[in-house]
């Protein structure tokens, strides 16, 4: 304790040149009692950030943990069941040719994510959804694409290969439909279709308005759309700024019929009177152009006799 | 996220131990959360005498207190006095050393230090240095900083003590285990609560009667100008109605507390008034007149001590805001116009400012509140403005090269 008061020092000395500690001498037992206290209180402190600082690290172990991600689950168990919900075609045969799940995996276990990434890169499904149903179930929704038209198309190597064409315009390898199906769906022509990087194909414009006529055509004649057998959008013009925008159909029995855009009432409606006619009369036909103001038939034998106009 | 600091003012004088508990938020906002007061057993003339009884009644006291605050004081304020406290001006001048004349840092802090240099003898140690105003070539100035001028000159009031006894002052803090952060005088740190700072601008007198001892200070332009220390207090008017009406100190305390008073008016010649009250067997009747004439004595003996101690600057001139009383001494009745009478100037009881709470509205808290306003400003009286001043601007080159 003593004095810090150093004669040797030119400075004049000040009260703060004295010394403070805390001296033998002076302390009392009120003093005694306080020290006992503040190294009480510095113990429980030191004692109370160790255990908090414990508990913090045991918490991001337990966190980290298989036995939390269990407790989060409620008990997660092995998976026994996957359940497949579509609203197409799609079945377990298709999900198991593209999910590998090992057996006896724990349903926390399961990287849902990628599943659902993987099965979201078929072009025949729109949209999926995963959830695990806990203790021990998967769910797997699936909305699949409509396919409106097929086409056929043909690699490097001459191969070729059928490809269906959704109401969005995609164009993906349809599966599991039966054959029926894809029967009815007629073949797209006068398509140019081009190939992304990973290649697949950039979807198609205009199919949308193709997919509205059909389903047009076919809730007004479904007996005769049963024989379209191509529909061409050559002339097609998707954005509908061009006034000679038309889809051509080639049916069955070989003709074909040209479409304006608009007005498809109208057209189906010229276009069963003349076919009955026609029929009637038993007459064969190259095509029939409803895209104008007046139809035009060409008949199939009509040689030089041009073409017959019907009002 | 605010900052506390928990401050604890001390004030040992020789009636009792008085501790306040201060919590200053973000260093903007005090908040007294806790008191306590011991009776003081040790000190005599505001001098620690028994260091042991003194320390026990301090301890017990800050213990208290801080367990009325619910908190830890984190260091001490604590007020000095006794009559080892003397006081000296000193000036220095320096000739401003830049070609053009103009006042610079280094100027300002050599007349500080020549003025502060003086040395004391081994045994003494400084307090305060309290500052004037600068002087340039003899004209006033608060802070001649880049003004023009041939010579600077500054005076300060110094005030020094003896060591032992200011060391036994802050041992017995240190003994709680509490660093004493500052020591202020008792007087100035009465008068910077008691003394509004009108007063102190135009000139004033705060005397804090104690028990044993009595300070004063003379505020002139808003700075402490002069202090003392009188080695008499309230507790001397005790012992002399003791020995002169021969009663024991306790009689002797109540005589004076209950008809105590400065000056004897025509009444109070033929009245007698009862030494212990109850009129039992040992109770007497004691000549009023003779209870007054003995207080009297005493007190105008202290008013003339003081007036003594303070030389020409206790005079209506220097003192247009006259004596500002306070201490426990001041509850005397009509000390006020004694006190005219000798000093020759008006004298007030103080009244401690509306922001302390009434529980606290009582001149024994004078000196410990403004412990806690100097805690709260957090200044020293050691040229408090100018250096921090200097000190901020020093800071903000450092921050230059620190960032």
């Amino acid at each position: 304790m003593a004095k810090k008061k150093s004669s040797k020092s030119n400075a004049p000395s000040t009260w703060r040149s004295i010394q403070q500690s805390f001296t033998g001498r002076a302390v009392t037992s009120h003093a005694r009692k306080r020290r006992w206290m503040i190294n009480l209180k510095f113990l429980g402190a030191v004692l109370g950030l160790a255990v908090l600082g414990g508990a913090i690290w045991g918490g991001v172990q337990y966190l980290q943990s298989d036995s939390f991600a269990r407790l989060m689950a409620g008990g997660s168990a092995p998976v026994r069941n996957v359940y497949l919900e579509s609203d197409g075609v799609l079945d377990e045969q298709w999900l198991n040719a593209r999910i590998d799940m090992p057996e006896h995996i724990e349903l926390m276990a399961i990287d849902i994510e990628s599943i659902q990434r993987d099965l979201s890169s078929d072009g025949q499904v729109r949209a999926v959804l995963v959830e695990r149903v806990f203790p021990d179930a998967l769910r797997i929704r699936v909305t699949e694409r409509q396919p409106v038209l097929r086409v056929v198309l043909q690699d490097a190597s001459g191969r070729k290969f059928l490809r269906l064409i959704s109401n969005e315009g995609v164009v993906y390898a349809g599966k599991r439909y039966p054959a029926d199906t894809i029967r009815s769906l007629p073949y797209a022509s006068g398509v140019t279709l081009r190939r992304k990087a990973n290649g697949e194909y950039f979807p198609v414009d205009g199919i949308q308005d193709v997919s509205a006529f059909l389903q047009h055509a076919r809730s007004l004649m479904p007996e005769r759309v049963e024989n379209w057998k191509t529909v061409s959008l050559a002339d097609f013009d998707p954005k509908g700024a061009s006034m000679s925008s038309r889809l051509a159909v080639t049916t069955t029995q070989g003709y074909s019929i040209i479409f304006a855009p608009d007005e498809l009432d109208e057209q189906f409606a010229r276009l069963n009177v003349i076919l009955e006619r026609l029929e009637s009369q038993r007459q064969r036909v190259d095509h029939i152009d409803l895209s104008m103001q007046d139809a035009v038939v060409k008949l199939a034998d009509s040689g030089t006799r041009g073409p017959v106009r019907f009002r | 996220m605010s900052q506390s600091r928990i401050i604890g003012a001390v004030d040992i004088g020789a009636a009792s131990v008085t501790v306040l508990v201060g919590d200053i938020v973000n260093g903007r906002s005090l908040n007294i959360i806790g008191k306590q007061d011991a009776t003081s057993e040790g000190v005599k003339k505001g001098e620690i005498v028994d260091f042991k009884a003194v320390s026990n009644a301090t301890h017990a006291a800050i213990m208290g207190a801080e367990k009325s605050a619910g908190a830890q004081i984190d260091s001490i304020y604590l007020t000095q006095t006794g009559s080892h406290l003397e006081g000296f001006y000193n000036s220095a001048a320096v000739n401003v050393s830049s070609s053009d004349s103009r006042v610079s840092e280094a100027d300002i802090a050599r007349a500080m230090s020549e003025a502060k240099a003086k040395k004391l003898s081994d045994d003494r140690l400084y307090i305060h240095h309290i500052r004037s105003h600068f002087l340039l070539d003899n004209r006033v100035s608060a802070d001649p900083l880049g003004m023009q001028g041939e010579k600077l000159e500054v005076g300060y009031w110094s005030i020094h003590g003896d060591e032992r006894k200011v060391r036994d002052h802050i041992h017995v803090i240190n003994g709680f285990g509490l660093n004493v952060e500052d020591i202020i005088l008792s007087s100035i740190a009465s008068g910077t609560v008691i003394a509004t700072e009108e007063e102190k601008r135009a000139g004033v007198m705060v005397i804090d009667m104690g028990a044993g001892v009595t300070d004063w200070a003379i505020y002139q332009n808003g700075i402490v100008a002069r202090t003392g220390v009188l080695p008499v207090g309230s507790d001397h008017i005790t012992n002399d109605l003791a020995l002169g009406l021969r009663v024991n100190r306790k009689y002797a305390k109540k005589l004076k507390t209950s008809f105590g008073k400065a000056v004897l008016e025509q009444d109070d010649r033929q009245e007698k008034v009862w030494m212990v009250g109850d009129q039992m067997i040992g109770d007497r009747r004691i000549p009023k007149q003779s209870l007054i004439q003995i207080v009297r004595e005493r007190v105008e003996e202290i008013y003339d001590l003081v007036k003594r101690q303070a030389g020409e600057l206790c005079h209506e001139k220097f003192l247009p805001a006259g004596v500002v009383l306070t201490g426990g001494g001041s509850h005397l009745d009509q000390i006020d116009l004694a006190g005219e009478k000798i000093l020759g100037v008006p004298i007030r009881r103080g009244e401690l400012p509306s922001w302390v709470h009434d529980n606290l509205q009582r001149h024994e808290y004078t000196s410990a509140l403004g412990l806690l306003h100097f805690a709260l400003s957090g200044q020293s009286l050691d040229d408090s403005a100018l250096q921090r001043k200097q000190r901020g601007l020093l800071r903000r080159v450092t921050q230059l090269f620190v960032n």
